[in-house]
């Protein structure tokens, strides 16, 4: 029997972490809220959630004391009560999302709080991190973050949920700044004093959510001293319509904002105005669908996949999931928005710029995990029109790009894009050409030295040539 | 103003860390949500009336308050 292992970003609450048990999610329940947890599971409103699409579900599960003595706390303790949830194929992190995920996560999230508060459950917390995508639907994993509501208590999950989910929301849609670059930078979320200097003072002005939540709100939290305030929040008491004011006022708000009109960027039109034919276009989609159609891959990672033409060939050959990986947020949000919500739930859009993936992360740097901790997820790899970016235009060596390509899955289909396809010749127009090494002949050794090459298709038009291969 | 000056001086006190690490982030979203409530209470209701009264009149969009009162 494998020793289950606590997850490395589980540590903060202490009434609960969760564990890896081989292929199951096992929360274990510490001593200090087993009565409360029991109380809350047992009341039915973890399963009121889940019915309704906004949780996890939860399952108890009997256990000897054998079984918790394997589940040390992060404290000194061990469990007194296991539970356990589905298995969420990807984690992935609000600064990877595009508007529409970070929106959809946004609502959900607070569907859910107004689902339990009304009867009568409130939300510890109001962290992006506790929303994941399961299905193309946003759900909250975190069921201990539930707990009945204490009369005159403020919402706790305020400042978090505006700095986690408001104000990226907000820099996105009025003042044209995509938020993940920014994101990224601190768990906590977009700062106030960062978003009161990004955020146009005349929305801020003129709408009243945008000066409740934003101005007025932001100036409280970057002026009042825990000395001062302190007394004052222990005898601040919020009426409890108040309280379901505010979560009802703030879904109104977030469901009204969309992205800001930007510039439609070069990526989003890409696959319409790429160098190619429509026959060889054909031959691609087809080599992929064949490549999955074979291997049957879980989940796919499809590197620069701008809109998911490729994605949607896997899923269609056979693929049960596919993440596109790409740089380029208005083709991940054209993605999400014609084709994950529209009848292709398995694909997931996620924001990544490949030469500078999400690294490793919060305490320790084991809090939140960089891509290639995470790329033990993926049974299956693409990366179709995409090396010349890396090795080119990027300025990454083909053998490390190459074998970065094959560390990430055990099956893939890689196209190489020789130095003659115009689209490359593009590239050099601007830049001394240094790539000795980037030749077709070394892309299929680099392959060929740690897999076995299973089909392999070259266009005479361009000199680009497909591989699929599974590793040895 | 003594509040001021006490605080100044325990921020002057401790400052080889910056002067925001002492600031409680989290006090003042708390104090403020009982003013912050109050108005969006009163919004909630004029969505709630005005939904109401373009119900009778078959114009009620799926849309929301904010929705329209941003753009």
């Amino acid at each position: 029997m494998n020793q289950p292992v606590r997850d490395l970003g589980s540590f903060r609450d202490p009434g609960g972490y969760v564990f890896r048990d081989g292929r199951r999610i096992v929360r274990a329940v510490m001593p200090r809220a087993a009565e409360s947890f029991a109380d809350v599971h047992d009341s039915g409103i973890l399963k009121t959630l889940s019915d309704a699409g906004l949780m996890l579900p939860t399952l108890r599960l009997a256990a000897s004391a054998e079984q918790l003595a394997l589940y040390p706390g992060a404290r000194g303790d061990h469990a007194a009560a296991l539970y356990e949830h589905p298995v969420v194929p990807l984690i992935s992190y609000p600064y990877e999302w595009v508007f529409s995920q970070l929106k959809e996560a946004a609502l959900a999230h607070l569907d859910a709080q107004i689902l339990a508060f009304d009867a009568g459950f409130v939300f510890s917390d109001a962290t992006a991190y506790n929303m994941q995508f399961v299905g193309g639907r946003a759900v909250h994993i975190d069921a201990m973050s539930v707990r009945r509501y204490r009369e005159g208590e403020a919402w706790g999950g305020y400042n978090q949920f505006c700095r986690q989910f408001l104000l990226p929301l907000l820099i996105e849609a009025w003042a044209g700044v995509g938020f993940q670059r920014l994101y990224r930078g601190s768990m906590a979320g977009i700062a106030f004093e960062d978003a009161l200097a990004i955020l146009p003072r005349r929305k801020l002005m003129t709408s009243m959510s945008g000066f409740l939540h934003v101005w007025l709100h932001g100036r409280a939290v970057i002026r009042e001293s825990s000395e001062i305030g302190r007394d004052r929040a222990q005898a601040a008491r919020l009426p409890k319509a108040r309280y379901g004011a505010i979560l009802k006022q703030m879904r109104d708000f977030v469901a009204g904002l969309d992205s800001a009109k930007r510039p439609a960027s070069y990526w989003k039109t890409y696959a319409a105005a790429n160098s190619y034919s429509d026959g060889m276009r054909d031959t691609k989609l087809a080599f992929v669908r064949d490549w999955a159609g074979v291997s049957k891959p879980g989940t796919v990672w499809d590197i620069g996949g701008n809109t998911g033409d490729f994605s949607l060939a896997a899923l269609e050959g056979g693929a049960e999931r596919a993440v596109i990986l790409d740089a380029d947020a208005d083709s991940l949000e054209a993605a999400w928005r014609t084709r994950t919500k529209k009848g292709h739930p398995g694909l997931m859009p996620l924001y990544m710029d490949l030469g500078d993936p999400s690294p490793d992360m919060g305490w320790q740097q084991r809090e939140r995990k960089g891509l290639g901790t995470r790329a033990g997820g993926a049974d299956g790899m693409v990366a179709l029109a995409v090396i010349h970016h890396m090795c080119i235009a990027g300025n990454l060596p083909l053998d490390e790009v190459v074998a970065w390509f094959l560390s990430l899955a055990p099956t893939g289909v890689i196209e190489f894009v020789p130095k003659r396809d115009p689209m490359v010749q593009g590239l050099l127009a601007v830049r001394e050409d240094v790539f000795d090494d980037y030749t077709t002949e070394r892309c299929r050794a680099l392959i060929a030295a740690q897999a076995e090459i299973t089909a392999e298709h070259v266009f005479e038009e361009n000199g680009r040539t497909l591989f699929a291969w599974t590793k040895k | 103003m003594k509040r001021t000056l006490l605080t100044a001086g325990i921020l002057l006190a401790t400052s080889t860390a910056p002067a925001l690490a002492y600031i409680d982030p989290i006090t003042g979203s708390i104090v403020l949500q009982a003013l912050i409530g109050g108005f969006a209470a009163a919004m909630v209701a004029i969505r709630g009336v005005r939904d109401r009264v373009l119900g009778l009149f078959g114009l009620n969009k799926a849309q929301t308050a904010d929705d329209q009162a941003e753009s």
